[in-house]
């Protein structure tokens, strides 16, 4: 038998357009071979691909399920192959009609896989996709599958601010993508492109899937907004058949894990002496002496600030349907109370789902999500003496006998202290701070879907999302701001912000086979989208009556600085086509285009990604055949451009600013017109420019899997701040100039190690390799990018964070420390005086007070004799080296157990607590009163006390040095299930289809080196400026009890 | 396959459907320069904008006056690394301020000329805006070409980041652009007695006349050398003085008091830099009087650091020190400190002498806070303004242009003798005597000039004119470097001089001063615009 194809292709870039223009099919046959395929629950199924077995010979099945075959009496076996279900083989037997039922696949290399517009086999992938195990994810009891993603895709890392419920942590695949802009991921919710949803809309227990798109061949048919990576979420749907309820409730506790160790009063007072000073020392007078206080417990207010919180979760899923319609209906209820005082998050999430076919060709649904979010509690780490924790540390943990009469502890200040001393009760104050965060949720889609035609659908999708923030602000009398200290009275402040993201989406997707072996899809399609973005916000001060709350902000003064009024909108317009070919399941070749207009960007307004990805599927060459010990094997190649275009709607334009007042002969003129910035009109988005190439094996029949992603990532035009000579009239203006570059390795390693009736272990294994470089920075190169992470006001021009030019990003920037100077240093004059040695190398950065004996001593790197601020270097990572996870499932009879780790390694983290509260130059600031300090601090340099690296009281400078570089490696027992299944049989009595009860925790064992609350933390956070850690909120343990009913 | 060509139709027209319209969004929360400069009042706001930039701290607003521009009148009495104190490296960042901020400020004005004849407005008030903008661009660019030399010239404003190689315009074209713009000027602001003058930070028609005798004088000496300009100068200067709008302040003292009170002389007082004490926006103040000023930190009478002091050549300038009846001495050079712990307001009783060898030592006494309303401000909030032009600097290079083209004829002689009048304090009711200020009759050409510019020493010391006129008269290296032999000179008691405060820091001063040499005639050309604007070359020395 012989086959002859014509096919004539043409792909139209400039349009995005494919068409097909030829069809012609020609078949010479003896035998006719009829059926009709089938799914197993009875449903025809169309576009199965039916192929003679080792012949040249195929064909699909028709949206009736029906398939016609020719065939010669040497075909003996027909395979039938679709997405989503069981590859099967039928001997044909002389048979001229066979009807068959497919299984869908649950797992394995057929498994489906979402990547946005399309989905696919996960062995037909050609680019570099990562699927989260999402069984394995919702076993975490949290509120946001963000929380829990951290380790479980090779590839993601997860910054996570702090442990505060309902923060958001920062999520970067393959590295850090951009300098100034945003660097998180593109997300595709449901078909619906979304840059920066409120990842807490989404219940972790309402996702069906999730796909990480790592490299550009999946990532460039999102243009530019695909650089950073996009995560494809879908949820849950109906399903046909009868209705099934599924409820998921937990109820747990949160603890503090680590807590600071303080000084204990004894050490404290004998502190206050060090520091003021003996005689006036107020905690020795009234006859008391350092003695009397030795076995005084005093107040620990770390303690009174943390408590047990709780975690309390209800999702319900009701899910049903026919053969024309499916339904799912879903709410959850979330609420936990944090381990800090007031700070509290709760979660309320309603969504609905539909799916109806009309007639035989069409098929229309939609999906409605409501989720209103509450955050209550205030940032712990405003900065310096505002700090919660700053207050936590330092408050005095016993009273001098003046002020043995006053009840500190329900005092909002320390009638002790002097005037100036800001200082606050931290419970009081806390917990008196109104700060709301009211995020309300609106995602809806709605989507037609027609089949034109055998393999031709249209689909049509709109959306919107909306999201309506409120941001509440009290500060009544017993708070930082509002209170005696405070010059504005009682006072708030309300912001209303909504953004409206609308979107169209147009598809037209083609899927054929040609002859036997030439599987072609194609997709093409339009994309609109339209961002609104609008804020209000009043604020008053001196509100006469504070009982009133936010309601007094109208009987207030109302401040011209504390109101905001924005109103801007971007969109964007985009066409785009994607083709999958291979032949035979051999040769795999994808290409993608897509074209961004954006209205961010005037001359360059339209923005081109293209990409291209090969694979060959070796383990398909006859020369594999005859073993089976190597199941699967490809090799991957792609090669992509993707966008980032996170830039102001109008960063292009020249702006006039109204800020300057002029004031002439006493009086105010008027605002002044100061065109602020200089227009660029050649603004235009960052490009990623990635190339992959991956491995995949299988062996044993798949039981084990092995990945293996090389990549290189170069991502040009990098927005950045490049300075203008001044007789431009500005210093600097933002253009696309930089570049950098991400390079890495992952490896995925997953396998099913034991698979018996009773015992089943299952393990999966990720671990991810990235450095990335500055490549080019302005023209001409600057040196680098410093970064200030202003906790601190006198750190707000000390740079914390280098990121030097063919070096990585974010690294800690600083002196080395050498101990400190010590008498045998020093020469000591007729007088008294200390004067260096020498050979001792001094110190700018300390003069004023000279260094004196006890002073920190750092490496004098360029050996000039003087500490400058030439002698600062790298003094850490800020990145680690990898990053990982490895997650375990077993089984035994009905008990389930799932464990996973997950790690970080080589990151270090500059624990700016230990500046301030253990012998950096602000621990004993001279205008504030005692000040109690970290336990260590006890080991301080006295005169008699040398031995120690621990300052002298206050002779040090504001700087960095290694003495406050912990090493931030860790890992960490982050989710621990444990659960029993209770038999069918005995369940099945009760009308119920399945129960589970577990144990779920978080967090249960951290090993680290790191002296703070937690390694998982980045206060100030950004990209630049990835590892600094100061009063931050701790993240808890969490421990809680739950179970997973199906009715 | 009908069906499909239809679907695929339809679908084409999703792509290519009105489609331009949907990415054209207006920026609707915040203006740009293309959408502004409709009204009046739009332009008014853009100019203020430039204004204002004249009282920041390094261009007008006192650290610029009392930190880069010592010569022999008065020094900067602190080590730190000050223009003043000669030596820096060029990559110190005060020059950068400076230089960022003066073409900041030409930019704004540029911004303004391009898009004011848009606006819809009367055409006379469009034109004194036209002219206001003229003006200070003018002014901007003789100060740039004074102090840099040969620096970039723009017009028209900056459109492009991609727009930053410009070369070094030759000086003389400098100029001749700041002649072209202040001349325009002078024929569209307002007189002082129009309504539409707006007080002591605007131009009158009389300012922009002083300024371009002052800029033409300046072009008859270094670099130019240009004598033909001396006529230029002594028009402008005559037109000024044929106005009447001006006259000399009978009391030299009540000169600088009005700065301090806020009350504007404008017989007197032709441009001020106008301050404000505004207890909630600092940047409306200004460091005159703070900087310099008899030196005071607890307030009692005014905040100020007192880090400009007097040379001895100046305090003797005004004769002998025993005897001068010149009255501008003890006011310029404050001849005693305040006690420490001032807390009273009796100034009587607050005041210390300084002894009569103490000539180092000396505050720079014009601007004195205790003057000011409100003498309690906060450290650094002064609202004294500062005098750009004084009428006896326009008598002053009348007389200097008039004794260049015709010798010391009467004219010139009248016009240094007013200043010298009102110096000795002859207008004051009940003077007699009047003619014993005034300088010798009989002088030769020569002799003239130097008298002249001798007044000009005594009569504008510390108001930042002083070393312009050395530069232009080709004296000011020789000049500053002289210093050092008057302060080492043995007939007075060394030590008193060097160390008469607490720590010799007169005497360190003048030491730096003595670093002098050739390219302190310019200031350096910051790095930054020497790295990114590739067609600039370094001033030499630098």
């Amino acid at each position: 038998m012989r086959a002859k194809i014509d096919y004539f292709l043409k792909f139209l870039r400039g349009t995005t357009l494919l068409l097909l223009l030829l069809i012609s099919y020609q078949a010479n046959a003896q035998v006719k071979v009829t059926g009709i395929v089938r799914n197993d629950e009875g449903s025809p199924l169309e576009n199965v691909t039916v192929r003679v077995k080792d012949f040249n010979v195929a064909t699909k099945s028709n949206e009736v399920g029906q398939f016609n075959l020719e065939i010669k009496p040497e075909h003996k076996i027909l395979v039938f192959s679709s997405i989503g279900y069981k590859t099967m083989e039928v001997p044909i037997n002389g048979r001229t009609v066979i009807n068959i039922n497919l299984n869908a696949s649950a797992s394995g290399l057929d498994e489906v896989v979402v990547m946005g517009y399309s989905s696919t086999r996960k062995k037909d992938l050609t680019g570099s996709v990562g699927i989260v195990n999402m069984e394995d994810l919702q076993k975490a009891p949290v509120q946001s599958f963000a929380e829990a993603l951290g380790g479980r895709v090779a590839g993601v890392q997860v910054v996570s601010p702090d442990g505060k419920p309902g923060s958001t942590p920062n999520i970067l695949i393959r590295g850090l993508g951009s300098i100034t802009q945003d660097s998180r991921p593109l997300y595709v919710i449901d078909g619906v492109p979304i840059e920066d949803p409120d990842n807490n809309m989404i219940d972790p227990a309402d996702i069906e899937t999730m796909t990480v798109l790592r490299d550009a061949s999946s990532t460039a048919i999102y243009g530019a907004r695909g650089a950073n990576g996009v995560i494809v979420i879908t949820t849950k749907k109906g399903k046909k058949g009868p209705s099934v309820v599924r409820y998921n409730g937990y109820y747990g506790v949160n603890q503090p894990y680590k807590y600071y160790k303080l000084l204990s009063p004894y050490e404290f007072v004998r502190l206050v002496s060090d520091q003021f000073g003996a005689a006036s020392n107020p905690y020795l007078t009234g006859g008391k002496s350092l003695e009397d206080y030795r076995n005084v417990k005093g107040t620990d207010w770390q303690d009174l600030l943390m408590r047990t919180g709780t975690s309390n979760n209800h999702s319900i899923n009701i899910s049903g349907g026919d053969n024309n319609t499916v339904y799912s209906v879903s709410a959850n209820y979330i609420k936990q109370t944090g381990i800090l005082i007031a700070s509290d998050y709760t979660r309320y999430q309603g969504k609905l789902s539909l799916d109806q076919k009309v007639g035989k060709r069409a098929k229309v649904g939609g999906m409605l999500t409501y989720t209103r979010n509450l955050t209550t509690g205030g940032d712990p780490s405003p900065g310096a003496t505002s700090s919660l924790f700053f207050s936590a540390y330092t408050y005095r943990p016993i009273a001098a006998p003046a002020f043995a009469e006053f009840p500190i502890e329900d005092l909002l200040y320390d009638p002790q202290n002097d005037a100036g001393d800001y200082r606050l009760n931290p419970i009081i104050s806390y917990s008196n701070e109104l700060r709301n965060r009211i995020n309300k949720n609106i995602n809806g889609t709605a989507y037609l879907e027609y089949n034109i035609a055998r393999g031709l659908k249209f689909t049509t999708r709109g959306s919107i999302y909306s999201i309506e923030m409120r941001n509440e602000v009290f500060n009544n009398s017993k708070t930082r701001s509002g209170g005696p200290y405070s010059s504005l009275g009682i006072n708030g402040t309300v912001t209303n912000i909504s953004r409206d993201v609308l979107s169209n989406t147009n598809l037209l997707q083609y899927n054929t086979l040609l002859g036997a072996n030439h599987n072609i899809t194609a997709m093409i399609g339009t994309d609109l989208q339209e961002t609104n973005y609008k804020a209000f916000a009043v604020g008053a001060t001196n509100i006469p009556d504070e009982t009133l709350g936010i309601s007094g902000i109208d009987a207030g003064i109302v401040q011209q600085n504390r109101a905001n009024a924005t109103l801007t909108k971007n969109t964007l317009m985009s066409g785009f086509g994607r083709v999958d070919y291979n032949y035979a399941g051999k040769y795999y070749v994808t290409a993608s285009f897509r074209a961004d207009g954006s209205s961010k960007f005037q001359q360059h307004r339209w923005g081109y990604f293209p990409s291209a990805a090969v694979k060959w599927k070796l383990s398909e060459e006859k020369f594999f055949k005859g073993q089976s010990f190597i199941s699967d094997a490809n090799i991957r190649l792609t090669y992509g451009e993707a966008g980032n275009n996170r830039v102001g709607d109008f960063d292009y334009a020249a702006k006039l600013d109204f800020t300057s007042q002029l004031y002439l002969q006493g009086s105010l003129v008027g605002l002044n017109a100061v065109t602020q910035t200089l227009a660029n009109p050649e603004l235009k988005w960052e490009t990623s420019v990635q190339k992959n190439l991956g491995f995949d094996l299988g062996f044993l029949n798949n039981r084990l899997n092995l990945t293996v992603e090389f990549y290189h990532n170069k991502i040009k035009d990098l927005l950045y701040r490049t300075p203008l000579p001044g007789n431009t009239g500005y210093t600097s203006t933002i253009k696309n100039i930089a570049s950098l570059s991400n390079r890495g390795m992952e490896i995925s390693l997953g396998a099913d190690l034991v698979k018996n009736k009773d015992f089943s272990f299952s393990t999966n294994f990720n671990i991810s390799f990235n450095k990335n470089r500055l490549d080019a920075l302005s023209d001409p190169d600057e040196e680098g990018i410093l970064t200030v992470v202003n906790w601190e006001p006198n750190f707000a021009s000390t740079p914390a964070f280098i990121s030097r030019i063919g070096g990585p990003l974010g690294q800690i920037y600083g002196y080395i420390s050498e101990g400190l100077y010590q008498y045998e240093d020093f020469d000591k004059l007729p007088n008294g005086t200390y004067v260096l040695k020498p050979h001792v190398s001094g110190s700018v950065v300390q003069i004023g007070r000279g260094v004196p004996p006890g002073a920190e001593k750092y490496k004098d790197i360029n050996g000039d004799g003087m500490i400058t601020d030439d002698d600062k270097t790298v003094i850490g990572n800020g990145y680690p080296i990898h990053t990982g996870g490895w997650s375990n499932n077993f089984r035994y009879k009905n008990f389930d157990l799932n464990i996973f780790f997950q790690w970080s390694y080589g990151n270090d983290i500059i624990n700016a607590n230990r500046i301030w509260f253990n012998g950096g130059e602000l621990t004993y600031r001279s205008n504030l009163g005692p000040q109690n300090a970290f336990a260590e601090y006890v080991n301080r340099w006295t005169p008699t006390n040398t031995n120690t690296d621990i300052a002298k009281i206050g002779s040090n400078a504001n700087v960095y040095s290694t003495r406050y570089v912990e090493d931030g490696s860790y890992i960490r027992l982050k989710t621990f299930n444990l659960g029993y299944r209770f038999p069918t049989k005995m369940m099945s009595r009760y009308k119920i289809k399945a129960l589970r009860i577990y144990v779920a925790a978080s967090n249960l064992i951290t090993l680290t080196k790191y002296k703070g609350y937690d390694p998982e933390v980045s206060t100030y956070s950004s990209g630049l400026s990835p590892a600094l850690d100061y009063s931050s909120y701790p993240r808890p343990i969490t421990v809680t009890g739950g179970i997973n009913l199906t009715l | 396959m009908n069906r499909l060509f239809i679907t695929v139709s339809i679908f084409l027209l999703f792509i290519c459907g009105g489609c331009k319209k949907i990415l054209d969004t207006k920026p609707q929360d915040f203006l740009s320069p293309g959408t502004y400069f409709n009204k009046a009042e739009d332009a008014t706001a853009a100019l203020n904008a430039a204004w204002q930039m004249l009282t920041r701290k390094e261009m007008y607003g006192g650290t610029y006056q009392f930190r880069w521009l010592t010569t022999d009148d008065c020094f900067t009495a602190l080590s730190a690394a000050f223009p003043a104190n000669l030596g820096l490296d060029a990559s110190n960042s005060q020059y950068t301020t400076r230089w960022n901020q003066m073409y900041q400020t030409i930019q704004y004005l540029n911004v303004v000329l391009a898009n004011l004849p848009k606006v819809v407005m009367d055409e006379t008030e469009k034109g004194v805006i036209r002219g206001e903008a003229l003006f200070l661009r003018g002014f901007l660019y003789y100060e740039l070409a004074k102090e840099w030399g040969a620096v970039p010239l723009r017009i028209t404003p900056t459109e492009s980041p991609n727009d930053v190689n410009i070369p070094g315009t030759p000086v003389a074209e400098i100029y001749a652009q700041v002649l072209k713009d202040l001349t325009e000027a002078e024929t569209l602001v307002p007189t002082t007695a129009s309504a539409m003058y707006g007080g002591a930070g605007y131009a009158a028609r009389t300012t922009v006349q002083a300024m371009l005798a002052r800029v033409c004088l300046s072009m008859t000496g270094y670099p130019l050398n240009d004598a033909s300009k001396y006529q230029d100068a002594k028009d402008w200067a005559q037109k000024v003085v044929e106005s009447h709008e001006h006259a000399l302040n009978p009391d030299f003292t009540k000169v600088f008091i009005n700065y301090a009170q806020g009350v504007i002389d404008k017989k007197e007082s032709l441009w001020e830099i106008d301050f404000n004490y505004v207890p909630t926006y600092t940047a409306a103040s200004g460091y005159i009087g703070y900087l310099d000023g008899i030196r005071q930190t607890n307030n009692a009478f005014g905040n100020s650091a007192g880090q400009y002091r007097v040379t001895r050549k100046l305090i003797l300038s005004y004769g002998p020190y025993g005897d001068t009846k010149d009255l501008r001495r003890d006011w310029t050079c404050v001849p005693w400190f305040w006690k420490g712990n001032a807390s009273t307001e009796d100034i009587e009783a607050n005041k210390t002498y300084w002894g009569p060898t103490a000539l180092y030592s000396r505050y720079f006494g014009k601007f004195r806070l205790y003057y000011c309303p409100e003498t309690f401000t906060a450290a650094g909030q002064s609202p004294i303004n500062w005098p750009m032009i004084r009428y006896s600097d326009v008598l002053l290079m009348l007389a200097e242009a008039e004794n260049a083209l015709n010798g010391p004829t009467p004219l010139a002689y009248n016009c240094i003798n007013q200043v010298r009048e009102r110096a000795w304090g002859k207008m004051l009711p009940g003077a007699t005597d009047i003619e014993e200020s005034h300088i010798p009759d009989g002088l030769s050409k020569e002799q003239f000039q130097e008298e002249l510019q001798m007044e000009r020493y005594r009569e504008l010391a510390g108001e930042g004119l002083r070393k312009q006129d050395l530069i232009r008269w080709g004296i000011f290296i020789s000049n500053v470097k002289g210093l050092l032999s008057d302060i080492l000179d043995p007939t007075f008691p060394a030590e008193a001089n060097r160390n008469a405060t607490t720590s010799g820091q007169s005497y360190y001063s003048v030491l730096n001063l003595n670093k002098v040499s050739e390219r302190d005639l310019l200031f350096p050309i910051p790095p930054a615009e020497l790295q990114y604007n590739k067609m600039l070359k370094q001033n030499p020395g630098w």
